[in-house]
């Protein structure tokens, strides 16, 4: 689905990513964790074309969308959700979620809206309502629904449930297994609640200053002693 | 009859609300006070000496196919008034002109330094720059103009057997004259400015509000990171905002000249009451654009007057109030009156 080789990224002349080379798998949830800074967050904003690459390709679906600007690499088919700032606070519900389909048609944009509002039926209660004045797992959801509307085949979340009460981070959670279990969509999901994450993951990947230390199954990385117990601060009695 | 300071007051809070509207929305988005805003008007205010210069032209020459003596050829130069066709035509230029240097500053001048890590005050220089450019170049087209008007006067002169003096001047100009109305008794500017300044607000807003193309502007100027993974092309709408902006300082420029005295350099009295009425309104907000617009207008005419009347303030002083309202603004409401709770206002007053 999507691969990434000898990425090496970063802001301006500062380098955060040496050498990442990682597969994240059709219809599966990949989880990528690591102790802040380790460039998890960076790690999805190149692949989306937010940050410098300085060498490395990135391949989607055989296609090589190395530096391709956000908004091309976003109508091939990739949705990124930013950690914060992932709806647009000043627009209403509705607004939010016609802009998620710009460049789709006037009956296709409807069609999905509608769609994308059967997956959180609870925002249908505010779509006149602007999204500053959301809760932070409705934004969450509403995040969510907006990617949902350019059915997308990869959607990539960062930290989505930093910030959330612990039901409604499971809330989330719980919606992003829904998306692969019922629409089929490939999920690259990078957490600081690590064990929640390995929970509902099918691959994981361990950065640590920027480089992959671990990348293969949740339940070896979980069992991993030296692994869990440095960077996860679990040990493998508690899986 | 409206009293003059009426009219005054009408026709100079319509250019100022059209001029500030401009300057906050390239505020908005590329986040730099644009210093040549005002002289990119001026270019408007040259459309419509251009378009003057040549209706007359043609006036004249018909006049002279049609064998007129020089009496009646000057009387007929002048009566000439603008019509409705000549209106829209300096104003539809305006805008277009307006708008064709607003894209060119941003994707040749803003954009490349930005991508480039320039920061805010090298941007802010890089405006007044094109400032100094622009109005080099206005100077320029100033002395190009009268050079063509006086050969076309001398070309005509020719024809005619008399000296022909078509009576235009491309430096400190007005063009009160040509759109004065002897059946209304006023300037057709009173009616046109704050209809326009009207008009164009209405449009503005339903664009912005209700079409997708400015609800991916709005998104745009709110979060340009977003609204790119979303699949719109910020960069397009960037440009768009700044095309529309300097668009309608175009057309308020182009009505600048029927009610004030112009020359390539008028833009720099412009410029202190355009910040004034967008850093009143907030800097981010087009409503308060609007209403930062209409208070130093009233500021600067009817509350000076009264003052300079009462007080004796010479009028060379008016350009305080812009600077006053500036730094009053900064100082105790710095997010402009816009933002103001007013609820919480009054009741504390009449607490």
């Amino acid at each position: 689905m999507l691969r990434v080789e000898n990425l090496n990224a970063g802001y301006g002349k500062l380098q955060v990513l040496h050498e990442v080379s990682l597969f994240f798998p059709e219809r599966k949830i990949s989880v990528v964790i690591g102790p802040n800074g380790s460039g998890k967050s960076t790690l999805l904003k190149t692949i989306f074309g937010l940050t410098k690459i300085y060498s490395g390709r990135i391949i989607f679906e055989n296609n090589d969308i190395t530096s391709l600007p956000p908004h091309k690499i976003a109508s091939m088919g990739i949705a990124y959700l930013p950690q914060t700032n992932n709806v647009f606070e000043n627009l209403t519900v509705e607004e939010n979620l016609r802009m998620a389909g710009y460049n789709l048609s006037k009956e296709e944009l409807e069609a999905r809206v509608a769609s994308s509002l059967e997956f959180f039926p609870q925002l249908k209660l505010y779509m006149k309502r602007k999204a500053k004045q959301l809760s932070g797992g409705e934004r969450q959801m509403l995040a969510i629904a907006m990617s949902l509307i350019r059915k997308p085949r990869l959607m990539m979340f960062d930290e989505p449930t930093a910030a959330l009460a612990p039901k409604i981070a499971h809330q989330v959670l719980r919606s992003i297994v829904k998306l692969r279990d019922e629409l089929g969509i490939t999920i690259i999901l990078v957490e600081q609640n690590a064990r929640a994450a390995l929970e509902i993951a099918d691959k994981a990947s361990l950065l640590v200053s920027g480089r992959v230390i671990f990348d293969g199954l949740p339940k070896d990385l979980l069992e991993n002693p030296e692994l869990g117990r440095m960077y996860l601060g679990v040990t493998s009695s508690q899986v | 009859m409206i009293p003059p300071i009426v009219e005054d007051t009408i026709v100079y809070s319509s250019v100022l609300i059209l001029l500030s509207l401009g300057l906050t929305l390239t505020y908005m988005t590329t986040k730099v006070p644009n210093f040549a805003h005002a002289t990119i008007s001026i270019v408007g205010s040259y459309v419509t000496l251009t378009v003057l210069v040549l209706s007359l032209i043609s006036l004249a020459r018909e006049a002279l196919i049609s064998q007129a003596d020089s009496q009646s050829f000057y009387r007929l130069i002048k009566s000439f008034s603008f019509a409705p066709l000549h209106y829209a035509l300096f104003m539809a230029l305006g805008f277009l002109l307006g708008s064709l240097i607003g894209v060119a500053q941003y994707k040749l001048v803003l954009k490349p330094l930005s991508q480039r890590g320039a920061n805010v005050v090298q941007l802010m220089i890089a405006t007044i720059a094109v400032d100094m450019f622009l109005l080099s170049m206005l100077n320029i087209y100033a002395d190009k103009l009268l050079e063509y008007v006086v050969s076309k006067a001398n070309e005509l002169s020719s024809i005619a057997g008399f000296k022909v003096n078509l009576g235009v001047q491309t430096r400190d100009f007005i063009l009160y004259s040509y759109d004065y109305s002897k059946t209304l008794g006023m300037q057709r500017l009173v009616i046109i400015a704050p209809v326009m300044a009207a008009a164009l607000l209405v449009a503005l807003s339903l664009v912005l509000y209700r079409t997708k193309l400015g609800v991916a502007l709005r998104a745009s100027i709110e979060n340009p990171s977003l609204a790119s993974t979303l699949g719109v092309n910020v960069d397009k709408m960037y440009t768009l905002a700044w095309a529309l902006s300097l668009g309608l300082a175009g057309l308020a420029g182009s009505l600048i000249p029927l009610k004030y005295l112009v020359n390539p350099s008028t833009g720099q009295l412009f410029v202190l009451s355009i910040f004034a009425a967008s850093i009143l309104g907030g800097l981010n907000s087009l409503a308060g654009a609007v209403i930062g617009g209409v208070l130093i207008a009233c500021f600067e005419i009817p509350v000076f007057n009264y003052l300079s009347s009462h007080l004796g303030i010479s009028s060379a002083y008016r350009t305080v109030i812009p600077l006053l309202a500036m730094a009053l603004t900064l100082l105790f409401i710095p997010r402009g009156v816009a933002r103001l709770n007013w609820k919480k206002l009054f009741s504390r007053v009449r607490r």
